[in-house]
């Protein structure tokens, strides 16, 4: 009876496998077409735009009242400055961690990573409203939430997935990676940043590419650090701005129209592609650095530059 | 006589096992000197003790005293005020498995070159294209040194590591069984690239095998089972069959 159980065991498992392998492709492609579905058609330069002509507000800053861009804009640049902030923080880190850190403090260090990856995002933002109010009664009487504060508190909410994605890699790398180095006469900065780093920057992508993601949706940090509906195009650090995924929220939220509610979708489009840009810029990044280190050369066909 | 290694009294244990136990030895400049033992006992453990490169393992500790002579001058390897990087410079390396980097033919030359020595672009092309063609491999590689160093075949990626230490220039070469991964045919030739080395570089061999050993020895250790080291002498190096005696009894 039990090697009937085994032999069905062995029989339902491969199907089983692959339904649940397939699951995943399934939810995107289902996500993705409704996606399409609902915002294609709200899908226009007034979308964009709204009454002001666009290559004014592209060219001149000409302020955009009724549409996107500001909000577009607002979601690059506080991703691009949260990450700013936490990749060479991430991935020291995790050089700290997977190199030089033993014993106690290692372990300590990495329980206040994993506490710091399971702390919920509003969490952050309480955080950074409650930095502010500190700072309102101390330093600053003039503290106000706003783009510099949300990117802090982003920054530190994706920092645990450069952190660990790291690490992971560098101790992933075969030991004799480290002897060769050594063998040859480098010193232990020259082995880590131009053998051990290059080696594992696939894997130190990937943290960044989720660490992208996460700063790109999020929408509890900077719900209380600064992000307002309408704000124009961000101009100083310390100013409100607008962002796409608190736009999709607000539209969600409140809207009158079936047109507002069909604009929110293709507000959530818009930051898709605007995200998969992002994934692609870095790849291309990091795929153009390892090129660059494997052959010592700028291009396929360039000058050594060894 | 004119040595070149002098190792005092050194003793070397991974987390508390002791490998070599109050070794004495002195290597003489040129050679080749070729280190012999059954394996496990401690023959790589000893040339990474030349060039610290114990330091890097786990659990490590080296007592005793080695002095190496570079560039005419005797440096303490284990002195306080000796740079251990100027000192693996001088003191090339070629692992007993191949050991390339994870990056270009011509690459796995020119970064340590650049990175180690800071040496121009020029200097590096120069020193590749001759490095490579002692190491016997200049024939084989030169239309694809733009290829991962990993899609060379064993026997090439050792070769590419001997001339990758080549290349460095350096006073010692230590060499853990240079031709393990190669045909009887190339382990003539690194053989014979081995012995005119011998002029220009001292060189330390591990060797498993008798007959290189017999080819390639101008001096002879064998590596005792109690962590020692004991000299062959001269006359047993050129007598066969006293070798193959000795041999029979060491392992
Ligand atoms: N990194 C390490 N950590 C712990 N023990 C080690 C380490 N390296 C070597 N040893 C131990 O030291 C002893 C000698 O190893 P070594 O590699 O020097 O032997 P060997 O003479 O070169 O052998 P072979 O001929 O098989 O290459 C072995 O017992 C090995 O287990
Ligand atoms: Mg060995």
């Amino acid at each position: 009876m039990p090697r009937l159980l085994a032999r069905l065991v062995e029989r339902a498992l491969p199907p089983l496998a692959w339904a649940a392998a397939l699951s995943v492709p399934a939810a995107f492609f289902g996500l993705l077409a409704f996606l399409l579905w609902r915002g294609l058609p709200s899908l226009s330069l007034a979308l964009f735009f709204g009454d002001t002509p666009p290559l004014a507000a592209l060219l001149h800053g000409a302020p955009v009242f009724d549409g996107l861009w500001p909000a577009c804009l607002g979601t690059l640049y506080l991703v691009l400055l949260s990450c700013c902030l936490a990749i060479p923080l991430g991935i020291a880190s995790g050089i700290c961690l997977a190199r030089y850190a033993t014993g106690r403090a290692k372990a300590l260090l990495d329980f206040c990573v994993d506490l710091l990856a399971g702390i919920p995002s509003i969490l952050m933002g309480l955080f950074g409203f409650a930095l502010i109010l500190l700072l309102r009664k101390t330093l600053w009487p003039g503290a106000n939430t706003c783009l510099l504060l949300s990117a802090l508190c982003l920054a530190l909410l994706v920092l645990p997935y450069l952190i660990s994605s790291t690490r992971s890699c560098l101790e992933g790398l075969p030991p004799e990676l480290r002897l060769t180095g050594a063998s040859l006469g480098l010193s232990p900065w020259q082995i880590t940043a131009r053998i051990l780093l290059p080696a594992a920057s696939q894997g130190i992508l990937s943290g960044v590419i989720l660490a992208v993601g996460r700063a790109a949706e999020d929408t509890a940090v900077i719900l209380l650090t600064g992000v307002v509906a309408n704000a124009g195009a961000p101009g100083l650090l310390t100013d409100k701005y607008e962002a796409l995924p608190f736009h999709i929220y607000y539209l969600a939220a409140e809207y009158q129209t079936p047109q507002e509610l069909s604009q929110a979708f293709g507000a959530a489009l818009v930051l898709l592609c605007l995200t998969a840009a992002l994934f692609a810029a870095s790849r291309r990044l990091q795929a153009g650095l390892e090129r660059r280190w494997k052959s010592g050369r700028n291009n396929r066909n360039g000058s050594i530059r060894a | 006589m004119n040595s070149a290694i002098l190792v005092e009294d050194l003793s070397v244990s991974f987390a508390g096992q002791e490998v070599l136990r109050g070794l004495n030895l002195e290597i003489q400049a040129g050679g080749p000197t070729v280190l012999v033992g059954r394996s496990g006992l401690g023959k790589t453990t000893l040339l990474r003790a030349v060039n610290r490169l114990n330091e890097c393992l786990p659990d490590c500790v080296t007592t005793g005293r080695v002095r190496l002579r570079l560039g005419g001058e005797w440096v303490e390897a284990y002195g306080p005020a000796t740079v251990v990087e100027d000192l693996r410079k001088r003191v090339g390396m070629v692992f007993q498995t191949p050991n390339v980097l994870p990056v270009s033919v011509e690459r796995n030359i020119a970064l340590p070159l650049r990175l180690a020595l800071g040496l121009s672009a020029a200097e590096i092309e120069a020193r590749q294209e001759q490095a490579l063609r002692e190491a016997r491999l200049w024939d084989e590689v030169k239309d694809r040194l733009a290829a991962p160093a990993q899609t060379l075949s064993g026997g090439q990626q050792q070769r590419l590591c001997l001339a990758r230490a080549l290349a460095f220039a350096p006073d010692i070469l230590l060499l853990d069984e240079p031709t393990s991964s190669l045909d009887y045919k190339a382990a003539r030739g690194i053989e014979d690239l081995l012995l005119e080395l011998a002029s220009r570089y001292t060189l330390l061999v591990v060797s498993h095998s008798l007959n290189q050993a017999r080819r390639l020895a101008r001096f002879m250790f064998v590596l005792r089972e109690d962590g020692q080291v004991e000299a062959v002498d001269k006359e047993a190096l050129g007598d066969k069959e006293r070798l193959l005696t000795l041999m029979d009894e060491l392992f």
